[in-house]
């Protein structure tokens, strides 16, 4: 990549650049008082979590019939929620692992960002499946506990494969994002003025010294996590859409799904990103590192995969034509034109056609525009979601069993809520955690390589 | 409403009793006989004993009224097992029609009831109305203390006051006594009846049933015969049947059960002989959804259409005794090409016939229609083959009996009157105002179940006794007696009416058991026959003498305003049909939550009712499904949401009876101080007048906004395109059918619907069935969808009733459902059944989805829910084609269990809710998947019992709660392994195919396909 194109042209640059990127990502956690404009977001984020606190409330008093779930559509808006926050959870490990494998050095600036997205996003994801279940304090026996009664999970349902494949991504991820924070909790610690930030950061740190040795187990164990975490972001939602794959549901059975799911998540990934990264930059004064090089990166991967999704809609559309089912052929046709016809056409709208303004240079540099397309692709890839497991459920095989379901308030509340505990995790995370990978962005800034400050 | 247990001495130690003389004298008298038991075992003997102390009459010295006394099971028995079923021989009436039932109780607590499958009238099977009886028993919301002006008050003090009446009345010879009795086949009240009359000789007595059949017939059979006369139909020798808006195969037509199982059985396409069936009629009947040929058309029209069928038949059968058929009747609608060509068809199929055909007047038909009935039945030869006829009283019809009480009372002329088991207040045709004209009568007696809308004008209301909680006798229509035993001592107090009318007749108290024995001594004297005629339940069959009434001269019809119209009539035109609703009859069970919940056969509405329209009449109003409607006629009005129905006749209006309760009770609806809830439904009564009884045009319909979201459990009609085409596409595969002529060609045409690659399996087998491999096979050709068998499944397996709201939810629990579908054109659309049980997968989808393992397969074949292990993924839900899985997304059975099981429920009231639970099946709590189980519960119970016999499970042993009520038959389980079972054969019967047999899910339950039997001139 020549370096005029470099996303961090924009970088702190100069004398003293490392210094200065210390100084931008540490002063956000050093402050004695972040931004209002934080303490107005974490207000908001802290009302919706006690909404999703009152809601599981309920949940547990009344049962799931709170819920708008009905016969047919035994599956709906927790699942729904369930994949949507799955999905979001796949741009870190993506950004993290693929991206370092691939030598795609710009990931710098929003890795640790995105890896923060996927954690916390799939902390709510990991709520869903168990609060929908008709006893939701019993989920834990989907685990492979020993119990004097031998009772095993059954290993043929593929909620079993999610159990693993969820919990597995979640520990690895979780692994992945602490161990890329070590060496700038040593910053932290250093930096620290109080005795109590010396202290948790410092244990934080785990005896960081920035000693080549430990910088080289560092690098030799980075690389091997990000080997490991790879297939699994491949995994994880192709897992995930087995649930509905391997079910014989017309608009569920369909050998698509795997690849169709991943790019779907890495899309919708992607989106959260931005929809992050553009009022974070804004409010913690992160242009310089987190520059507009960086999102138009990330509204590129945002066309393709938005096409990759595209190409999947019409393909399952012509399979279901060319195969030549008749419940299959009906489900397509009753997706577009039936009953949730609207549903389907927001999230073509959304998926299909918003992220074509990305073929414009102007828009994709624009911020605002990427911000606008990524809320709205957001919207369109719940509403995926929405219209996988809820079309094809609201009308399967018999038509006697045909129902029309309608989420309750109690469905509202929950999506929200845990929209609620993401952003609080996430502004915890903001004020509390390096929120950019200073080391790694150190790594590949120009200054690293000896010839930073001949260059402008 | 803690009234309940407010009465201990129910319980009486037998210690006690066996001191008392009185007791001795009555077990030397006593006849309770278990059915399992042999009369005259040892076991048998002890156990009469104790049963009969239940019903010794043991009454305290002083009381009025004597008690009946249950036996304390803390000192048990010898040879009562606690918790082991025990059978009882019964019987129980609707509107007059009876049939016999057995009754499963556990440790003397019925639960169940099913067909007596001796009983002439019903054969085993039994209605939706009969297995919801147990719901009616432990209803609390059931009259528990006598009302003296509507407060409380005892029964002393009713019998003081009812004594001095009676004094009174006596003394001036009956002279304002009026007695006002539902339809009652009961010998004893009839003898109490002549007993009145004698001892009161001015009093009257009168009967009304709001929807009971008879009158009609009655008057009917007196215009073509010159004399009343009851008629006897014998379907199973029909080969050509003709249905002139009967519905007689339902459970409200006299021996309606009967007549199903024999014309179900002659739709064998492998049979010599296939019946064929037209109907003429308004809107779907039973026997119009499995009709051959089926002419919709207005009620009112049916008349002409008689008088037209009879000149066509008189005119080519030319029986010359029979006097002259009627001139070709002039109604408009008989020049249209179809109806002219069905009329021509059906004639000359019914010359063809001569003797082997049948001619079925409709109950609410008028008597011109019943008359030309008979006389197209002589005409053809049929009398004494298919039909017979037996003498009938000449009384008049309940209408005009009911008009000349209200005369009466606002002549002033009633000083008393006594209720009995009826609801006039509620029921009574509006313009008669008989609410207004019953406040005339100084002492008003209710004897009823319910305090309900008659029991609350009264001065006095005493509750009445269910039927399974007193002696009865019965007589079915076609003579054979039927007794009734109490299987449980009344639960709030109630009195048989035959008691209360007893009050009357004689000086000191009788129990209704001494009364009903009192009525058949001369008949059976022997103490020892009547106790096996008490365990039997029944009779000898068939006691009525048949006769051969001789044909008169039948005027030409005279045919009246709409009578003589065309097919189509406009707004304020209408016809409007009031019909008994097929669930809770004239009303009465408005309470039944299980009746309420049952869907509608054809609209699958749930609570509450609706105007059936037809589309194309829909369409002309502006109106479609859910639209509520204001419906005038005769300056009477209600609101009503609209229903459409496809199929039924243009420009009739069909409203059921018996909802927009306003004294039912909490499910129904009640206007009381505790608790009201708002009526369900709405009252088609106040449409009701004395020239609109049962039909009659006038009617219009006014649609009034946005249409309602209505409880049902099946799609409403006016869906979007797709899903109406997308439904209209796979009928043909899910619901196979075919014509004789194309069955004869091709027998296996069932297995060729839907094509597909050959099923294989990837591995072998896991479980090879090498004992039992449980099956079962629907005969589609037989099911009338008369849904008796989902409120039989409800009743067997504890299943919660979750409300209106949450049908609307679409959270129906139902483990079966009788899909329904329609066929052909919107307005002349044909209808087609599918009762939908699980269908117990070998490849079950279900199975291999459930994360936790709490769905399994057993090695006899039957997809088992381990409740305890569930965690309510709802996965199988989804994963299965059919969707018969059902979620209890809420602790449906919380007010009645409690919420742990040291808690219990909250009080007496939900305590005695809890008495019908069947003891063998597991009650769900909150957040567990739930289906059919194949009722595995009698499964392993027959096992048990053969392994202990040491003997082999027969073929038939084991019958499923549905298979056991069904009427027709169509329901067969059995083990596929024995080829010589009923179901191994069935499901290799050539037009036998399974449901979605494409997705090599290999379902266990074969449908049969349907056949049907048209008039090749019609095709």
């Amino acid at each position: 990549m020549a370096m005029a194109q470099s996303p961090f042209d924009l970088a702190p640059q100069g004398e003293n650049a490392f210094a200065r990127i210390t100084h931008n990502v540490a002063r956000v956690a050093e402050v004695s008082k972040p931004p209002r404009g934080w303490y107005i977001a974490f207000g908001i984020a802290l009302s919706l979590l006690s909404v999703f606190g009152v809601s599981i409330g309920w949940l547990f008093w009344q049962g799931i019939g709170i819920f708008g779930n009905m016969n047919p559509v035994f599956w709906a808006m927790p699942i729904v929620n369930f994949v949507f926050w799955v999905g979001i959870g796949h741009a870190g490990t993506l950004i993290s692992a693929i991206l370092y494998l691939l030598r795609q050095n710009w990931r710098t600036a929003i890795n640790r960002f995105a890896e923060a997205m996927t954690i916390f996003a799939v902390i709510c994801a990991g709520i869903f499946p168990g609060l929908h279940v008709g006893r939701p304090w019993l989920p834990y026996w989907m685990f492979p506990l020993p119990n004097q009664m031998s009772m095993w999970p059954q290993f043929r349902s593929p909620l079993e494969w999610d159990v693993f494949a969820v919990g597995t991504y979640f520990t690895v991820s979780t692994l992945f994002w602490y161990m890329g924070m070590i060496p700038d909790f040593g910053t932290f610690r250093d930096r620290s003025t109080t005795k109590v930030r010396k202290m948790v950061y410092g244990l934080l740190a785990m005896g960081w010294r920035g000693s080549s040795r430990q910088w080289h187990r560092y690098e030799r164990a980075y690389l091997i996590l990000a080997a490991l975490a790879t297939p699994l972001v491949l995994s994880v939602h192709s897992v995930v859409s087995f649930d509905f794959a391997t079910a014989q549901l017309p608009g569920w059975h369909a050998t698509i799904f795997p690849p169709y799911f991943v790019a779907g998540a890495i899309f919708g990934g992607f989106a959260m990103v931005v929809t992050l990264a553009v009022p974070a930059r804004q409010f913690f004064g992160l242009k310089r590192i987190i520059t507009v090089g960086h999102l138009e990166l990330m509204a590129k991967i945002i066309l393709a995969t938005g096409m990759m999704v595209g190409y999947a809609y019409s393909m399952e559309f012509f399979i279901a034509w060319y195969g030549g089912n008749d419940y299959e052929m009906f489900t397509f046709f009753n997706r577009a034109l039936g009953p949730y016809a609207w549903s389907y056409w927001c999230m073509i709208f959304c998926n299909v056609v918003s992220p074509q303004v990305f073929w414009s240079k102007k828009m994709r540099t624009n911020p605002w525009v990427i911000l606008g397309v990524g809320v709205l692709v957001n919207i369109g890839m719940w509403f995926e979601r929405f219209v996988i497991v809820i079309t094809s459920l609201s009308r399967d095989f018999l038509p006697s069993s045909w129902g029309y379901y309608k989420p309750t308030f109690w469905d509202f509340s929950l999506l929200a809520g845990s929209f609620g505990l993401f952003f609080t995790l996430f502004l915890l995370f903001c004020r509390y955690l390096p929120m950019v990978a200073m080391a790694e962005v150190k790594a590949f800034h120009p200054s690293a390589h000896g010839h930073g400050d001949e260059h402008h | 409403m803690s009234q309940v247990n407010d009465k201990p001495s129910y319980w009486r130690s037998l210690a006690e009793l066996e001191n008392d003389p009185e007791f001795r004298e009555a077990i030397e008298r006593e006849f309770k006989v278990p059915l399992d038991q042999e009369p005259g075992s040892p076991a048998r003997r002890r156990f009469m004993q104790v049963m009969g102390a239940s019903f010794a009459l043991a009454g305290l010295s002083g009381c009025r009224w004597k008690e009946d006394k249950l036996v304390d099971f803390a000192k048990r028995p010898q040879g009562m097992v606690p918790g082991e079923a025990r059978h009882y021989a019964t019987t129980m009436e609707v509107g007059g029609l009876a049939v016999g039932l057995i009754a499963t109780s556990y440790d003397g607590r019925p639960v169940k009831v099913e067909g007596n499958p001796a009983h002439p009238a019903n054969l085993g099977a039994s209605a939706a109305w009969h297995q919801a009886s147990v719901l009616e028993l432990y209803d609390p919301d059931r009259s528990q203390s006598p009302l003296n002006d509507g407060n409380k008050a005892d029964l002393a003090g009713f019998d003081e006051a009812f004594k001095a009446k009676v004094t009174e009345l006596k003394a001036a010879g009956g002279k304002g006594l009026y007695i006002l009795s539902g339809a009652s086949s009961s010998p004893t009240l009839a003898a109490l009846r002549r007993s009145v009359a004698e001892k009161y000789t001015q009093s009257k007595w009168l009967t009304w049933d709001a929807v009971a059949p008879g009158d009609e017939e009655r008057a009917g059979t007196k215009l073509a015969f010159g004399k009343a006369h009851r008629v006897h139909l014998d379907c199973a020798k029909a080969a050509v049947i003709v249905s002139l808006d009967a519905d007689f195969i339902g459970p409200a037509f006299p021996m309606g059960l009967r007549n199903a199982r024999a014309v179900a059985a002659g739709r064998d396409p492998d049979a010599a002989r296939m019946n064929r069936l037209y109907v003429v009629e308004p809107a779907f009947s039973q026997i119009g959804s499995i009709a051959d040929h089926r002419l919709a058309i207005r009620a009112e029209l049916v008349k002409a259409f008689a008088a037209a069928l009879d000149a066509a038949v008189s005119a080519a059968a030319g029986a010359a005794d029979a006097g002259p058929g009627q001139p070709k009747p002039g109604a408009a609608f008989l020049s249209d090409a179809h109806v002219a060509k069905f009329v021509d068809a059906l004639a000359k199929d019914l010359v063809a016939h001569k003797g082997t055909s049948l001619v079925v007047a409709g109950p609410h038909q008028p008597a011109e229609v019943h008359a030309l009935a008979a006389r197209l039945n002589t005409v053809l030869g049929n009398v004494g083959n298919t039909v017979s006829y037996t003498e009938a009283s000449d009384e008049p019809s309940m209408r005009e009996q009911l008009a000349s009480l209200v005369a009466d009372l606002n002549a002033g002329a009633v000083d008393t009157l006594l209720v009995l088991d009826s609801n006039p207040i509620y029921t009574a045709p509006a313009d008669l105002d008989f609410a207004a004209a019953y406040a005339k009568a100084k002492t008003r007696v209710a004897v009823s179940m319910y305090a309900d809308e008659t029991a609350k004008a009264s001065t006095w209301h005493v509750p009445l006794a269910h039927p399974l909680e007193t002696w009865s006798d019965t007589l079915a229509w076609d003579g054979t007696l039927g007794i009734g035993q109490p299987l449980i001592a009344p639960l709030f107090g109630g009195k048989a009416a035959i008691e209360i009318v007893a009050r009357l007749t004689e000086d000191v108290a009788w129990t209704p058991k001494d009364l009903v024995r009192r009525t058949h001594k001369e008949a059976v004297p022997d103490d020892r026959k009547w106790a096996r005629l008490v365990q039997a339940g029944l009779g000898a069959p068939g006691q009525l003498e048949k006769k051969s009434p001789k044909l008169e001269a039948i005027a030409p019809v005279k045919l009246e305003g709409g009578e003589a119209g065309g097919l189509e009539v406009g707004n304020g035109q209408l016809e409007l049909l009031l019909t008994p609703c097929s669930k809770i009859y004239d009303g009465r069970w408005a309470n039944n939550a299980w009746l309420q919940e049952l869907p509608e056969s054809f609209t699958k509405l749930t609570w509450g009712n609706a105007a059936l329209i037809a589309p194309k009449t829909a369409a002309a109003l502006g109106v479609t499904d859910g639209t509520p409607a204001r419906l005038t006629v005769g300056g009477q009005s209600i609101e009503v949401p609209v229903m459409i129905a496809p199929g039924q006749a243009v420009g009739t209006v069909k409203v059921a009876l018996g909802y927009g309760r306003t004294s039912a009770g909490v499910v129904g609806g009640h206007n009381g101080d505790t608790q009201p809830t708002t009526p369900v439904g709405a009252n088609a009564y106040k449409l009701r007048s004395a020239k609109l009884h049962r039909f009659g045009s006038g009617l219009s319909v006014a649609g009034q906004g946005a249409p309602l979201h209505l409880p049902t459990t099946q799609d409403v009609h006016a869906i979007d395109d797709v899903g109406r085409k997308g439904t209209d596409d796979r009928v043909p595969m899910l619901v196979r059918e075919a014509n004789l002529a194309e069955y004869k060609k091709h027998p296996d045409f069932a297995k060729h619907v839907v094509h597909h690659p050959p099923l294989l399996q990837l591995w072998e087998e896991p479980v090879k069935y090498d004992g039992n491999k449980w099956g079962m096979a629907i005969d589609l050709g037989k099911c009338i969808g008369c849904s008796a068998c989902v409120t039989a499944c409800q009743a067997e397996n504890n299943i919660a009733v979750v409300g209106d709201e949450a049908i609307r939810w679409g959270r129906e629990l139902l483990w079966l459902r009788v899909d329904r579908y329609y066929s052909g054109k919107a307005d002349d659309a044909g209808v087609v059944w599918q009762p939908l049980p699980c269908q117990q997968c070998d490849n079950a989808p279900c199975e291999q989805v459930c994360p936790v393992g709490a769905t399994m397969h057993t090695s006899e074949g039957l997809n088992d829910m381990v409740y305890n292990r569930c965690i309510g993924t709802r996965y199988c839900a989804n994963n299965c084609p059919y969707k018969v899985r059902r979620f209890n997304y809420f602790n449906y059975h919380l007010d009645k269990v409690g919420p742990t099981p040291w808690h219990g429920a909250e009080n007496d009231r939900h305590r005695v809710r809890a008495m019908v639970f069947n003891p063998e099946v597991t009650v769900r709590a909150r957040g567990v998947m739930e289906k059919c189980t194949f009722c595995v519960q009698r499964i392993q119970n027959t096992k048990i019992k053969a392994k202990n016999a040491k003997r082999a499970i027969k073929d038939g042993e084991i019958r499923t709660a549905c298979e056991q009520t069904c009427p027709t038959g169509a329901i067969t389980f059995g083990n596929l392994n024995d080829k010589q079972s009923a179901v191994a054969k069935l499901t290799e019967a050539s037009r036998a195919y399974h449901l979605l047999a494409e997705l090599n899910n290999r379902p266990r339950v074969s449908y049969l396909a349907r056949v049907k039997n048209p008039n090749p001139e019609l095709v």
